[in-house]
């Protein structure tokens, strides 16, 4: 067909090139600079912008969500109420849309649901105690959870003086420290916990109808 | 071809039986030391290539294995404690050992050797190959490291932390330049159907690397926009730069070995073309469901769906110029491996195809279904044909012949039965597991428990592939130490015609 | 926003790849013209040769005989 090369270049450049503005130059340019909106829900203080900023610890915490590799199991990413059953598991209240992104410097949608979705874990599980012990030994909480442990982001050490008021309670026989011993969270951990704790996406925006 | 003399006077007695003369003497000449040129680039990007598959396996192997028994307490604690040998950390080693160590250095060995028979020309520029075979390495090395270390990026399939990657894009726009280097080398006149794969492939992967990078850790796209451009990526490194390597080896060796021309070469002008048309709109598919506007999930599966003539088109192409020739898969080990990758190309092509409608999405988005897509592509298709591609160009370059035809059998049906088991559990497990999951009646840790089986049938498949490519390596190393049989008929000459059949 | 780096690659990228696809049909039409598209079922026949002609099986597995070529004399004996 092609028996010249700079014909078979322009040719294969063409074809690259028009999948390249579209899928990634146009929706760019559609809705590539969108700004957070101030939060319209009749009991948001004014000037409380949505999404809220990624910073401090849980930007922190971002960077260790990725380094352990969480999005191969877990996804950031609610479907409309009539695709699957997110809505109706509760790992959301409303489908999730390009806004609620834009504040983190990488994004983690994720394509598995080894485990379930993480889009509002901050809305329902609240307590920074129950991530470090679950963390800590998943199965301690969930006797069938397949998830891996991150003891590594744990310290085990000598209690001094009253204990960490950090340190993991209540674990049960087999993955408690030894007598005198108490387990408290690294500062990547609590990072990690600072950043799950901020992922709560059940704010109101302009353009999502409640219930879409 | 009656050109064949019989009555000049032989040099010596091995070659007396053996080689041919006149026209076909000097052409056979050329080749030899066509693919003699080949020998210590192709030789160093397959080496290597085998070296990660192994350690792509082994930590295959191990992130399977820890998916249905995380705390394994039977095993070494160290196994399941160490920070670098986490599963978040061990998947993504996996997937990137495999891609770039293994797949992307036998697609460039494979490619190497193609581009100098397709040229009929020796090799140019070794050094440069030879420089670019050092980065590549060092760059999976320093990026599989990170990866273990924590640097990973989480960017699937672009794990490799960004201190890597320029590695790889020099040594990739390297071997770029010599295969336009090359193609210059040819005579005119001829330009082979795999050559525009070949060429198309090493002309769209260091833009799409060198996009992604820019786009997604230079200067990172606000957003769910990184989604889209994170599976841009990632459908198309499978299906701009392994498909058609995959191709261009099919639509060389399956009408090279069956001695019969491609049945339509028509067609296979339509189906690259139509390829490079459609493919690269695909991978918003990933995203059905997702924070993104919808037409620009709908575009995608337009796309996709038209992806039905390109694959369709190579399917019959490769069918009929099988016709009367499947006997040869008995004899023929590149056959074997290269038609049942053919054949898994088309299967899986079509697969993803209905993966990307929206209601049988529904249930396979976010499941174990997709897992065994990937690997149905990776390993079914591309794995596969460059096995075939291996067992028929090694020989000629080490100039014996494989050692054993038990360990060709071997490997072959260890990691036939091994990744057709695998294909089976993925898709089965994965279906169910996306029917309970979108049942909100059945509680999540249920779901979890469900895939258990299914993930216990994967890791067994993971051992037979596993000793798939131990006897496969071993039988390379054998090769490599010049171990193999002295070099005879099957490979390296043919046998003269008129002994054959008395043409001339 | 105009100061985002990625908004200038972007844009500058926008700019070179619509001046190649210019250039990309201008090139088709003038390899058309040149006929190139010509007598396609020939090159087929490109990776065969005096050594190794149609018809020649040229793989087997090590040690075993291969397949007597030509198998259909079609194949072998029509050029």
């Amino acid at each position: 067909m092609m028996n010249r090369l700079p014909t078979l270049f322009m040719g294969m450049l063409l074809t690259f090139s028009s999948a390249w503005i579209g899928l990634v130059v146009v929706p760019w340019a559609f809705f590539g600079t969108l700004e957070p909106v101030q939060n319209p829900s009749e009991m948001a203080m004014p000037g409380e912008m949505v999404p809220p900023p990624v910073t401090g610890n849980i930007e922190a915490g971002l960077e260790v969500y990725a380094a352990n590799g969480c999005v191969y199991c877990h996804t950031q990413q609610v479907r409309p109420e009539r695709q699957g059953s997110d809505i109706k598991r509760g790992w959301g209240t409303r489908r999730t849309v390009p806004r609620d992104y834009i504040r983190e410097k990488r994004v983690f949608l994720g394509t598995m649901r080894t485990g379930p979705d993480l889009t509002n874990v901050g809305v329902r599980l609240q307590d920074p105690a129950w991530h470090h012990q679950h963390l800590y030994a998943p199965r301690s909480i969930y006797p069938n959870s397949t998830m891996p442990n991150y003891a590594f982001l744990y310290d085990v050490r000598e209690i001094q003086g009253q204990g960490s008021p950090e340190a993991i309670q209540d674990l049960p026989p087999e993955n408690a420290p030894p007598p005198g011993y108490e387990i408290v969270p690294t500062q990547e951990a609590r990072d990690l916990v600072a950043y799950l704790l901020s992922l709560k996406r059940n704010y109101p925006l302009p353009e999502v109808p409640p219930d879409f | 071809m009656t050109d064949v003399m019989k009555s000049s006077p032989q040099p010596t007695a091995q070659e007396s039986i053996l080689a041919p003369q006149g026209e076909a003497h000097s052409e056979l000449l050329r080749r030899r030391e066509i693919d003699a040129s080949c020998r210590v680039p192709v030789m160093t990007f397959y080496a290597s290539g085998i070296f990660w598959l192994l350690i792509g396996t082994a930590l295959a192997l191990l992130a399977s294995v820890k998916m249905h028994w995380p705390d394994f307490p039977w095993a070494p604690q160290y196994l399941v404690e160490a920070e670098w040998l986490n599963f978040g950390r061990v998947r993504p080693a996996h997937l990137n050992t495999v891609i770039y160590g293994w797949a992307t250095a036998a697609g460039v060995g494979t490619l190497i050797w193609l581009m100098a028979r397709l040229c009929q020309a020796k090799v140019v520029g070794t050094p440069i190959l030879m420089v670019a075979a050092v980065f590549w390495n060092v760059g999976v090395l320093i990026g599989t490291m990170g990866i273990l270390g924590g640097h990973s990026t989480s960017i699937e399939w672009l794990e490799i932390p960004p201190y890597a990657t320029p590695l790889l894009f020099l040594s990739y726009a390297m071997v770029a330049i010599w295969t336009v280097i090359m193609f210059t080398q040819r005579p005119p006149g001829h330009v082979y159907v795999s050559q525009w794969y070949l060429l198309g492939a090493i002309f769209w992967f260091p833009w799409l690397y060198g996009i992604v990078q820019l786009l997604l850790l230079g200067f990172p796209v606000q957003g769910s926009i990184q989604g889209i451009v994170n599976w841009w990526f990632a459908h198309n490194v499978l299906g701009l730069w392994f498909t058609p390597i995959g191709l261009a080896a099919a639509y060389y060796f399956i009408p090279k070995v069956i001695g019969k021309p491609v049945y339509s070469y028509y067609l296979s002008a339509l189906g690259f073309w139509s390829l490079a048309l459609f493919y690269s709109w695909n991978g918003g598919h990933h995203l059905i469901g997702g924070p993104l506007p919808t037409w620009v999930v709908t575009a995608s599966i337009v796309a996709s769906c038209m992806m039905v003539i390109p694959v369709l088109v190579v399917a019959l192409n490769h069918h009929l110029t099988m016709r009367g020739k499947w006997h040869l898969l008995i004899s023929s080990p590149t056959l074997r491996f290269i038609v049942f990758g053919a054949m898994m190309y088309t299967a899986v092509s079509l697969q993803g195809i209905s993966m990307s409608l929206r209601s049988l999405n529904e249930v396979t988005h976010f499941t174990h279904y997709t897992i065994g897509h990937a690997h149905w592509g990776m390993y079914a298709f591309f794995t596969m044909t460059m096995f075939g591609s291996m067992y028929y160009i090694v020989p000629r370059l080490v100039d014996c012949e494989w050692r054993s035809a038990s360990l060709i059998k071997w490997h072959f049906w260890a990691t036939f039965y091994g990744i057709l088991l695998m294909l089976l559990v993925l898709t089965v497990g994965g279906l169910w597991q996306g029917f309970k999951l979108n049942d909100p009646e059945v509680p999540f840790t249920t779901v979890v428990q469900s895939t258990i089986p299914w993930l216990i049938g994967r890791s067994f498949s993971g051992v037979l592939i596993t000793i798939g490519h131990v006897v496969f390596a071993y039988h390379f190393f054998l090769m490599i130490m010049r171990l193999g049989k002295p070099a005879g008929k099957p490979t390296l000459f043919r046998e003269p015609v008129e002994a054959e059949g008395g043409v001339a | 926003m105009n100061e985002d780096p990625a908004i200038v690659i972007v844009l500058v990228m926008l700019g070179v790849m619509l001046a190649i696809l210019a250039s990309a049909v201008a090139a088709l039409y003038w390899a058309a013209s040149r006929g190139e598209f010509n007598r396609l079922e020939e090159k087929s026949h490109s990776i065969f040769g005096a050594d190794e002609p149609v018809g020649q099986v040229t793989d087997s597995f090590p040690g075993q005989p291969r397949e007597k070529s030509p198998a259909l004399p079609e194949d072998a004996r029509h050029d």
